[in-house]
């Protein structure tokens, strides 16, 4: 076992290095899967605004009008006097200010109303744009019934009717109403983890053996290429169980809860799956890089785009049908709807669907392995 | 134990269109110190990694202890000791543990390997630098880590690539040493340099390469013998006519006459007393001379005469 032993000796002696990579890239999963979980806004509020209304109008369009921006905001009066105006709109204890003029009702029917309604607004304020745009709905309802030939009367009846239907608005995921657990959140960043802390440090020890002048002194000694090799991986396999030990411990200390569930035990298979892939991309890379600075693109280039590809970053569903076809082809994608089918499962016996994309991202492993390897064959008899 | 300890045989090794090795044949016996001696780039790296199997070659054969080198040819590698030209030793094990791990890669029993690893820290004079990392030693230190790792395994066979590149006197000189003794102890040693003094200081046998060709080989003395220079003559003279220096050229056994800057170079083709007969001339011809010396011919001359280009190129 002299290449494992030296396999262990060389990683010890990068410990700090590996250690300093796990708790970086540890925190950016804690801090992302934080900041994520607090920025998920399940509930849809519509916002109410403070608008001072003077209607001059003594029609049934003005009251219609006063009626129904008072369902959605709050009216006041206009403070009387300018700079008492001014004081309100600038301590925002109003948001907008509305005029509806004299015989509005008569002039609207008449096709020159809309131009008629005053409306101020504190300068580069959001909040014009917002009333306003509820205004002009309120009023182009109304002109459609008009120009149908309905009378005024009815025609803000059946307009404050229509006005009163609302769009049903739905997030694209999580349509279910239980809220997702910090956990899920922190599984979900592990393909992007992984992938870096194997290719950066797994790769950095495999490269010493890799490098041109030890391998070729390797290759002439009367231990076998294979027997050379099955250390290695041993030495990789020890490798991968300790981050991946590390990180379930961590996972363990802050979402003790969900790593106590069936959803977390699951989760933790999931990770312990993606980490043996990753460990067999970092495998694969390391069979084209001769120096850290290569190692460094290869880390990147794996970690990012698998990561966003796969949904780690950028939810699924806002992919184009093309990108999420192409997804299909790397094992994050795997990982992702792995953990995500995993917060609906209840016991084992649902945990079918989930063993089967085990199956796939361990398929993936394989296939980087089996070309590492292949690679590396190919490369026996050249100095 | 077959006669030669490798057999090469019409060796042909290309680089797409660069032949690196063309047509090469060689045979080592046991028991030699054989030196393969030739400039930079005239494959004498190729022609070990070949030996070595570390290269795919095109053509030819290349034999090991008797048998056809491969890849896995893991029990003529097990005899085989190996010192590539570059430094090749783990930045993050010791001094010791980097010859226990390279020992270990051929002997498993714990204390016959515990008590070579020693001999081989002996060997190298690497006694008080055992628990240094190799960034703390010396380039001449290094250098004997390096062969201190290839040997520790006691092979019948050394390979030595270019080993004292880089390395100052003292350690040359040690390592010289060291790969004499260990050719005392039994071992057949392939030692390739581009420094013909080391290879005349140490090798019982000798080629030359150049091209990918073998253009000669012999004993030292076989390969000066091959060529027409027997004794170089220099004097230094003040003054010298044209008609003195055609008559120096007829003098017996002189073939070539070469006065630049106040030297004067005369080269004889053998005969005894050339030096003799050289400061008579200049005496009777009152020829005013300062220093003289005579030197018999190197390998660089022999590869001069063989090739026609210098050898030492790029030596130091």
């Amino acid at each position: 076992m002299q290449v494992f032993k030296v396999f262990c000796k060389v990683t010890n002696k990068h410990k700090s290095q590996f250690l300093i990579y796990v708790i970086i890239y540890l925190f950016i999963a804690i801090a992302m899967s934080r900041s994520i979980q607090e920025s998920k806004v399940m509930e849809f509020d519509k916002v109410s605004l403070k608008v001072a209304v003077e209607n001059e109008d003594q029609g049934e369009l003005g009251k219609g009008l006063v009626s129904y921006l008072k369902g959605n905001n709050q009216i006041k009066k206009i403070p009387a006097g300018t700079e008492a105006l001014k004081d309100a709109m600038y301590y925002q204890e109003i948001d907008y200010v509305l005029v509806i003029p004299q015989d509005f009702t008569e002039q609207f029917a008449a096709g020159t109303g809309e131009e008629l309604l005053e409306g101020t607004a504190v300068p580069g304020s959001s909040t014009a744009s917002l009333i306003e745009n509820e205004i002009r709905q309120y009023l182009d309802t109304v002109e459609m019934y008009l120009a149908a030939g309905i009378n005024a009367s009815r025609a803000v009846e059946l307009s404050a009717a229509d006005m009163k239907r609302e769009a049903e608005v739905n997030f694209l995921e999580e349509n279910d109403s239980q809220p997702l657990s910090s956990g899920f959140y922190f599984f979900q960043y592990v393909p992007y983890v992984f992938l870096v802390i194997m290719i950066l440090g797994l790769g950095a020890v495999m490269k010493t053996f890799r490098d041109k002048d030890l391998s070729a002194r390797n290759k002439c000694s009367a231990m076998s290429f294979l027997q050379q090799n099955v250390q290695i991986i041993l030495g990789c396999i020890l490798f991968t169980l300790a981050v991946f030990a590390f990180f379930m411990a961590m996972a363990f200390c802050l979402y003790r809860t969900y790593m106590c569930s069936i959803q977390g035990l699951l989760s933790a298979v999931n990770a312990l799956v993606f980490s043996i892939c990753a460990a067999s991309i970092a495998w694969f890379c390391v069979q084209f890089v001769r120096s850290m600075p290569e190692l460094n693109v290869l880390s990147n280039i794996f970690s990012l785009s698998f990561s966003f590809l796969g949904g780690v970053f950028v939810s699924l569903e806002l992919m184009s049908e093309g990108v999420q076809k192409a997804a299909k082809f790397i094992p994050s994608y795997w990982y992702v709807i792995a953990n995500r089918e995993i917060q609906k499962v209840e016991s084992f016996a649902q945990a079918g669907s989930i063993y089967q994309l085990y199956l796939v991202v361990l398929v993936f492993a394989l296939a980087f392995f089996a070309a590492g390897l292949l690679v590396n064959r190919m490369k026996l008899r050249t100095v | 134990m077959a006669e030669y300890v490798i057999e090469i045989e019409n060796l042909v090794k290309r680089y797409k269109e660069l032949v690196a090795l063309d047509h090469l044949n060689l045979a080592v016996k046991e028991g030699e110190v054989f030196g393969l001696l030739g400039p930079n780039g005239s494959g004498k790296t190729t022609a070990i990694s070949c030996i070595l199997s570390l290269l795919q070659f095109d053509k030819g054969s290349v034999k090991v202890f008797g048998t056809e080198m491969q890849p896995d040819s893991y029990d003529s590698k097990r005899q085989i000791g190996v010192v590539l030209q570059n430094v090749a030793v783990f930045e993050e094990l010791t001094v010791q543990e980097n010859i226990d791990y390279f020992c270990g890669l051929y002997i498993k029993e714990k204390e016959k390997r515990k008590q070579y690893v020693e001999e081989a820290i002996t060997f190298s004079g690497l006694e008080n630098f055992r628990k240094f990392y190799p960034k703390k030693l010396s380039g001449g230190l290094l250098r004997r880590l390096n062969i201190a790792c290839g040997i520790a395994h006691k092979p019948k066979l050394i390979i030595l690539d270019e080993p004292t590149v880089a390395v100052d006197p003292q350690s040359r000189n040690r390592i010289l040493e060291g790969i004499q003794k260990l050719n005392r102890e039994g071992a057949t040693i392939i030692y390739t340099s581009h420094y013909m003094e080391e290879v005349e200081q140490i090798c019982t046998r000798i080629a030359i390469l150049d091209k990918g060709r073998c253009v000669a080989i012999g004993t030292k003395e076989e390969l000066k013998a091959m060529i027409k220079t027997g004794e170089k003559i220099h004097l230094e003279v003040w003054e010298l006519k044209p008609e003195q220096l055609e008559e120096i050229r007829r003098l017996r056994h002189v073939y070539q006459v070469d006065y630049r800057d106040g030297m004067l170079e005369i080269r004889c083709s053998g005969g005894k007393h050339n030096l003799v007969h050289i400061l008579d001339y200049m005496t009777t011809q009152d020829i005013s001379f300062g220093r003289v010396y005579a030197e018999l011919p190197t390998l660089n001359d022999v590869f001069l005469e063989i090739t026609g280009k210098e050898l030492r190129d790029s030596a130091e």
